[in-house]
């Protein structure tokens, strides 16, 4: 049961971060982007219905569905000009596995970025996104080692990831 | 940006991340499922920054394992507290510039093969700081009312925010400036012999070479506690140099007066809040009332003139204000009681307490 849900999770998502890559290749204005597609996506969630089932099947899942689906639809008019085309050719193009260079460097500044934000953070939350992320060591795994309860890694991973937030935000807040 | 958003948008992430850590912990419950895409719903930015979150995680992945720091490393760190927040404000002044390929220190951890090209793509803008990466310019941090905030600078020097305060800091090749616009700020100041460290509170500039000290910018005054080292008070249109205070000295600089005197008592009271403390010591219960209204959402009043006058002793926790009150209603002739979000105090008109 719980492998489903992380399945169909890792799977939703990774497809939500290839449509995203591809979505911002050649763009420029990415904060911006990413702020009108999160306000796409946003009303699409109000517009479902209450009794969705799949949306209170897994909500999560449901959010990257939304976004791809938007990011799919974005690529066709984009790439098409909005010219009709066979979906098979869109989702070829959109979908394709291979990373181009621009995405690669630009990839590898961002986790250049973000490694240097993660070293800054207090020793405690560094500590545990390095275990989680690298050593890909569990919450309950990580709560052994340090000697605290499940619960509270939880909160530093939690804390970790909004500081590391909060420092990427100013730092795109200043380029922009 | 302005700061509400910031902080409004701070919030958010934070929720954000829990939720985002919750379902990473496993199976939520129907009502979890329900309450997250009720969240969700709420608003445009929700969206965003859960979808912020999950992009985050996912470069993490990548930046964690290029950090490669070893497994019994991370415990012993995650065991030994770290409570010092480092604001990473170098990178942030280097990349408001637009220049994140320039760095004095290429950390060793950084080990990626295709670091060469990052470089090469990132370089071309004014090489003539990367000498001076230590540079921080007009970054603001400010804690909140009732936030304690500790933060870390580039040069090592630590930075304790009281509630309530904005600091603004300037770094160059020359020296390091930072301006107390409001509040309360404590200084750990690291050594630095080719750059003065100095502090200004409106007309009032400290300075120091490695020291710790407390500042505290009031309407009138500016108090000044020496904690370690040595600080130079100098003022007005010529930096007139009006006093040198040494560890233990404690100065409140007035418009037209500087009184100074030693008292590491003074100086200990001054500082407790570093430690969550009020301490108290034959204060009038308006000059605690003062202090407790600094951290609590609940408003604290004095009823009764006659009451503001009365002096105490004892040692409170920022936040307790519930033993404050008990400790008050423990007095002959107090009483201290919660009206709505106003706690009150008054005067129980001379009449005996039962066990009092």
């Amino acid at each position: 049961m719980k492998e489903t849900r992380q399945d169909s999770w890792a799977q939703k998502f990774s497809e939500y971060q290839r449509a995203l890559n591809r979505f911002f290749r050649r763009r420029h204005l990415h904060r911006q982007d990413a702020e009108d597609l999160a306000q796409e996506v946003y009303l699409r969630l109000l517009r479902t219905d209450q009794t969705d089932a799949r949306a209170i099947r897994n909500p999560e899942a449901y959010l990257f569905t939304v976004a791809v689906n938007l990011l799919r639809e974005r690529a066709a008019l984009a790439t098409r000009g909005g010219q009709m085309t066979s979906l098979e050719n869109i989702e070829e193009r959109f979908l394709a596995v291979d990373p181009a260079p621009e995405d690669e460097i630009e990839r590898l500044v961002r986790e250049q970025r973000l490694a240097e934000v993660v070293n800054n953070l207090p020793a405690k939350f560094r500590a545990v996104i390095v275990m989680h992320y690298h050593h890909g060591l569990s919450y309950q795994d990580m709560a052994k080692r340090i000697g605290v309860s499940p619960h509270t890694v939880k909160k530093y991973v939690s804390q970790a990831l909004r500081l590391c937030r909060r420092q990427l935000r100013l730092l795109e807040g200043g380029r922009s | 940006m302005t700061a509400k958003d910031d902080h409004l948008r701070d919030l958010i992430a934070e929720q954000a991340a829990d939720y985002f850590v919750a379902h990473r912990a496993g199976n939520p419950s129907e009502a979890q499922k329900q309450e997250f895409l009720r969240w969700l719903r709420t608003s445009p930015i929700h969206v965003a920054e859960y979808l912020a979150v999950a992009d985050l995680a996912r470069d993490l992945d990548g930046a964690a394992s290029a950090l490669d720091i070893p497994l019994e490393d991370l415990v012993a760190s995650a065991n030994s507290g770290g409570e010092v927040v480092a604001l990473n404000s170098a990178s942030a002044a280097r990349a408001a510039e637009g220049d994140e390929g320039r760095r004095s220190r290429t950390p060793t951890y950084l080990r990626w093969g295709a670091f060469a090209a990052v470089y090469v793509a990132l370089a071309g803008v004014g090489l003539g700081y990367y000498f001076y990466t230590q540079d921080h310019r007009g970054i603001e941090i400010s804690a909140g009312h009732g936030e304690l905030r500790t933060w870390q600078l580039a040069d090592n020097t630590v930075v304790h925010l009281n509630s309530d305060s904005d600091i603004s800091v300037n770094f160059d090749a020359r020296r390091r400036l930072v301006d107390v616009e409001r509040g309360e700020v404590y200084f750990e100041v690291a050594k630095d012999p080719k750059r003065h460290f100095e502090v200004r509170a409106g007309t009032t500039v400290l300075q120091d070479i490695g020291t710790s000290f407390d500042v505290y910018r009031q309407a009138q005054a500016t108090i000044v506690s020496v904690a370690e080292g040595k600080v130079a008070v100098r003022r007005g249109p010529g930096l007139k140099r009006v006093a040198d205070l040494a560890a233990g000295d404690q100065a409140t600089i007035l418009p037209a007066q500087v009184n100074e005197r030693n008292s590491p008592e003074s100086v200990r009271r001054a500082t407790a809040w570093l430690h969550q403390e009020i301490i108290f010591d034959h204060t009038t219960i308006d000059d605690a009332v003062q202090q407790f209204n600094r951290y609590t959402k609940t408003a604290v009043v004095v009823d009764d003139p006659r009451i503001g006058s009365i002096a105490i002793s004892g040692v409170f926790h920022i936040y307790d204000l519930a033993s404050f009150a008990q400790f008050l209603n423990g007095l002959p002739s107090v009483e201290a009681v919660m009206k709505g979000d106003v706690l009150h105090i008054a005067s129980n008109g001379g009449r005996q307490k039962h066990g009092g």
